[in-house]
C-alpha cells in the first residue's frame, strides 16, 4: 500500500519509481566469510531452542546402560546441525537493494525470499557483540509492521556495508539531501542511572519465583526431614530468607540492566530518533519521528521517588517476531522527570499534547467503585494465598493486613487517572504504585470500542479502548453518554481523515473536501458538565433495545 | 447519537442452539463426568459433587439454549458514510467503531452447520492486531457477501 502522500507530489512518486525500475538490476550481496564464525553460537543456541523438550527427555530419562554412547551422539549431531545452519546461511544469504525495496534470499532446502517495501520500515537496528567488534562487522536488523520483520539474517556485515544499507532505506522514503552531522546526544543514562533502574524494577516477580521453587523443593524433601526444617524456620530466619531472596534480585536486575543499557544515549537526526547502548553487545536503534505511534512513561513508585521514569516508544512493529514478544523499539530506561515533555516533544512531535503540563480529565467520579472493588478482589486473593502458604504459623493472620491497605491505594490509583482526546492525540494516564502515561498519535488509530462490565453499566461507567497497530490505549472509566460523544467525535475525524488520504475517490462517493469541524474536546468540557450528563443517560442503549417487539 | 439498525439473520439463534447443544454432548456431558468423579473424591461427599455438577451442568444449558435469543437481541451493526459500527454483548456491553479506511480485507467464513442454515460470518482485519478486529457473527450468505463486497472497497489505508 502506498504511504499517504499529497495529490500534487504523486506524479513525482510515480516517476520516481519508474526511473528506478529502469535501473538496472543490482547484484546479489552476501555476508562476510566471518559469519561463519560468529553465528556460529547463536545458530547453536537456535537449533537448542527448537528441539529443546526432545533433547531433555532424551537426557533425563531413565535408561539402561550404553546409553552415553547414545547421548554423545545426539549431542554431536547437534552441534553438527547447527554448524550446517551456519554454514548454509553463510552460502545461501543473498541480499539486495532494487527499485524501493531491500530483496533478501536465504535457505537451503527451503528457499526463502522476502520483499521490505522501504516506506514500510518501522525501524532499523544495528547490533554489535564482541565477536562482531574483532571483525569490524555488525548485524542489522530491520522491523517493520507485520511479518516480514529481519532478525538474525543479516548477521555479519561490515559496518559501512551495514550504514549505507541504512543509509539507503531512509532516502527512499524521504528523498532529502541527509548531511551527517554530529549531534550533541539528548539524554545519556549514566552508569549511577543505569544500576538504579535495575533495582527500581519490578522484583516481586522473581521473589515469587524463588519461594516457589522453594516450596517444591520442601514438597520433594521426605516428611519427617521437611518437618525439621520447618520447625527451624521461625520468623526471623524467614524475614532473613525473603531479604536475601530481594537484594539477590536487585543485584541481579542491577547487573542486566547494566549489560543492556549501559551507555545509553539518545540523538535526533535528520526526524529520526536514535538509541544507542549496551556493554559487550552495543544496539542501535533507529525510529523515524513519523513512524513513532505510541510513547509510554512508566514510572514505578521507586522510580518516581528518585525523580526519573522509563519511556517506551513504540512504533507499529511492536507485537510477536520470531516467538519472541516485542516490548518496544525504543527504551529510554532512565528520564528525568522534568525532561518528560522534552522528550515527548521530540520523539513525538504530531501529537502537540504534554500531559506534565496539561491537566487532564478526571475519571468518572463513580468510578472509584470500580477501583475499589478490583483492588479488594486482587488483594483477598492475594492474603488468603499467602495466610494458606504460611498457615503453620501462629502470625500468618497478618498477612490479611492487606486488605485494608488496599483501600487507600485503590482511591490514590482512581485519583491519578487522567485521560484527554486532542484533534492529535490520545492520552491515558493511571495508577499510583506503578504510574502509566500513554500518549497515542491520533492519526494511527485503528479503531475504537466502547466496553461495559454489567457493574460499570449499573453505575453508568465506561470504558474506552483504542486499538493501534501493536498496542491498545485504555482510558480510565468515565461516564457513558460522555463516552459515546467521544466514539461520534471519531467518527466525524475520520471523516476528514479519509479525505487527506491517498484512497482514490470513487465516482459514487460524495466529494466531501469542506474540512468538518472536530472540536478539541479537551477544552471546552468542565468538571460541572461531566456530572450532570451522566446522571441523565446510563446505559447503551438499553431502552432503546427493549422497544423492539417481537423476540425470535 | 446515531443507534445502530440492522441486526443478524433470525436463524442464527437456532445455529447457535444446535451447535452449542452439540458442542455440550461431545465435550460438556464428558467433562461433566469427570467433574463428578474428581469432586466426590475430593470432598468425600457425592451430594455436594451432584450439586456443583448440577451447576454446571445447567450453566451450559443455560448457554446453549437461553442465551442465544438474547445475543441475537442485543447484536446491532451498521455501516455508516465512514465506519462500521458493532454493537454486541448481553452482560458485557462493546460498541465498537472501525472506521472504513483501515480495513485491510474482510473474510468470510463457514463452517459446515453454518453452511447447513446458510449463515455466514464476516471478519474485518485492520493493521491492529493479527486477529480480527471486528466480526459479524450471523449472516445471511447474500448479505455477509454484499457487505463483504461492499467494506473492500473502501478499505486500505493503514496509515502505518
Amino acid at each position: 500500500m502506498e504511504s499517504s502522500t499529497l495529490p500534487e507530489t504523486q506524479s513525482f512518486a510515480d516517476e520516481l519509481r519508474r526511473h528506478q525500475e529502469q535501473q538496472p538490476e543490482n547484484p546479489w550481496l552476501g555476508l562476510h566469510p566471518a559469519s561463519l564464525f560468529i553465528n556460529l553460537l547463536p545458530q547453536t543456541f537456535q537449533t537448542l531452542r527448537g528441539v529443546w523438550p526432545i533433547l531433555l527427555v532424551f537426557l533425563f530419562a531413565d535408561q539402561g546402560s550404553g546409553t552415553e554412547f547414545f547421548d554423545l551422539t545426539l549431542i554431536l549431531s547437534f552441534f553438527a546441525l547447527a554448524t550446517g545452519r551456519t554454514i548454509s546461511h553463510f552460502f545461501t544469504l543473498r541480499y539486495r537493494i532494487q527499485g524501493e525495496r531491500l530483496e533478501l534470499k536465504h535457505g537451503l532446502l527451503f528457499r526463502q525470499s522476502r520483499t521490505l517495501d522501504a516506506s514500510r520500515i518501522q525501524n532499523i537496528e544495528i547490533v554489535q557483540n564482541p565477536l562482531h567488534k574483532l571483525f569490524g562487522l555488525v548485524e542489522l536488523r530491520i522491523e517493520t509492521a507485520g511479518d516480514a520483520t529481519l532478525h538474525g539474517l543479516l548477521s555479519a556485515l561490515h559496518q559501512e556495508e551495514a550504514e549505507r544499507v541504512r543509509v539507503s532505506l531512509k532516502r527512499m522514503v524521504k528523498p532529502t539531501e541527509e548531511r551527517k552531522q554530529e549531534t550533541e546526544p539528548l539524554l545519556k543514562n549514566s552508569v549511577l542511572e543505569i544500576l538504579l533502574y535495575g533495582i527500581t524494577g519490578r522484583n516481586v516477580g522473581t521473589v515469587v519465583v524463588v519461594t516457589a521453587v522453594g516450596s517444591e523443593i520442601f514438597s520433594l524433601m521426605n516428611p519427617t526431614d521437611a518437618r525439621e526444617v520447618a520447625s527451624l524456620l521461625d520468623f526471623q530466619l524467614l524475614a532473613g530468607f525473603f531479604l536475601l531472596a530481594f537484594s539477590g534480585s536487585w543485584l541481579w536486575s542491577a547487573g542486566r540492566a547494566l549489560f543492556r543499557h549501559a551507555g545509553f544515549r539518545l540523538e535526533l537526526q535528520a526526524d529520526n530518533l536514535r538509541t544507542t547502548e549496551g556493554l559487550l553487545t552495543r544496539r542501535s536503534v533507529e525510529i523515524p519521528q513519523n513512524k513513532v505511534q505510541l510513547i509510554e512513561v512508566s514510572e514505578p513508585w521507586t522510580r518516581r521517588l528518585l525523580g526519573f521514569g522509563t519511556i517506551f516508544i513504540e512504533t507499529a512493529a511492536f507485537g510477536i517476531a520470531d516467538g519472541n514478544l516485542r516490548r518496544a523499539e525504543g527504551i529510554i530506561p532512565m528520564a528525568e522527570q522534568d525532561r518528560f515533555s522534552e522528550v515527548i516533544q521530540v520523539a513525538a512531535p504530531q501529537t502537540q499534547v504534554d500531559p506534565w503540563t496539561q491537566p487532564l480529565l478526571p475519571p468518572h467520579p463513580r468510578a472509584l467503585y470500580r477501583s475499589i472493588l478490583r483492588k479488594l478482589m486482587r488483594s483477598i486473593v492475594v492474603s488468603s494465598f499467602l495466610v494458606w502458604l504460611l498457615l503453620p504459623y501462629s502470625w500468618a493472620w497478618g498477612a490479611l493486613i492487606i486488605i485494608p491497605i488496599s483501600l487507600p491505594l485503590a482511591y490514590l490509583d482512581w485519583k491519578w487517572q487522567g485521560w484527554l482526546i486532542t484533534d492529535q492525540a490520545i492520552v491515558s494516564r493511571r495508577g499510583y504504585l506503578l504510574r502509566q502515561t500513554w500518549i497515542l498519535d491520533r492519526n494511527k488509530i485503528q479503531s475504537a470500542h466502547i466496553y461495559q462490565s454489567p457493574f460499570m453499566r449499573w453505575h453508568g461507567l465506561a470504558q474506552i479502548v483504542i486499538r493501534a497497530a501493536g498496542s491498545d490505549v485504555v482510558l480510565p472509566d468515565i461516564g457513558i453518554a460522555r463516552a459515546k460523544k467521544e466514539l461520534e467525535n471519531f467518527h466525524q475525524q475520520w471523516t476528514t481523515q479519509r479525505v487527506e488520504s491517498s484512497a482514490p475517490i470513487t465516482p459514487d462517493q460524495p466529494d466531501t473536501r469542506e474540512q468538518l469541524p472536530v472540536e478539541a474536546l479537551g477544552d471546552e468540557i468542565t468538571e460541572d458538565e461531566i456530572t450532570e450528563d451522566e446522571i441523565t443517560e446510563d446505559e447503551i442503549t438499553e431502552d432503546e433495545i427493549t422497544e423492539d417487539g417481537t423476540i425470535h | 447519537m446515531y443507534e445502530p439498525d440492522s441486526r443478524l439473520d433470525p436463524n442464527v439463534t437456532f445455529l447457535w442452539r444446535v451447535s452449542r447443544t452439540i458442542r455440550f454432548a461431545v465435550f460438556g456431558i464428558p467433562f461433566a463426568i469427570v467433574l463428578f468423579t474428581g469432586l466426590s473424591f475430593f470432598f468425600q461427599n457425592w451430594i455436594l459433587a451432584v450439586i456443583l455438577t448440577g451447576f454446571f451442568v445447567s450453566y451450559q444449558l443455560l448457554l446453549a439454549w437461553v442465551w442465544p435469543s438474547l445475543e441475537y437481541r442485543y447484536f446491532r451493526y451498521a455501516i455508516r458514510e465512514h465506519d462500521l459500527l458493532v454493537q454486541q454483548g448481553v452482560l458485557f456491553r462493546r460498541l465498537s467503531s472501525i472506521p472504513l479506511h483501515r480495513i485491510q480485507h474482510v473474510d468470510t467464513r463457514q463452517g459446515p452447520l453454518e453452511r447447513l442454515v446458510g449463515i455466514a460470518r464476516l471478519q474485518l482485519y485492520t493493521a491492529a492486531g493479527m486477529n480480527a478486529d471486528g466480526s459479524i457473527p450471523g449472516l445471511a450468505e447474500e448479505d455477509a457477501e454484499r457487505l463483504r463486497d461492499e467494506l473492500s472497497k473502501r478499505g486500505g489505508d493503514d496509515g502505518v
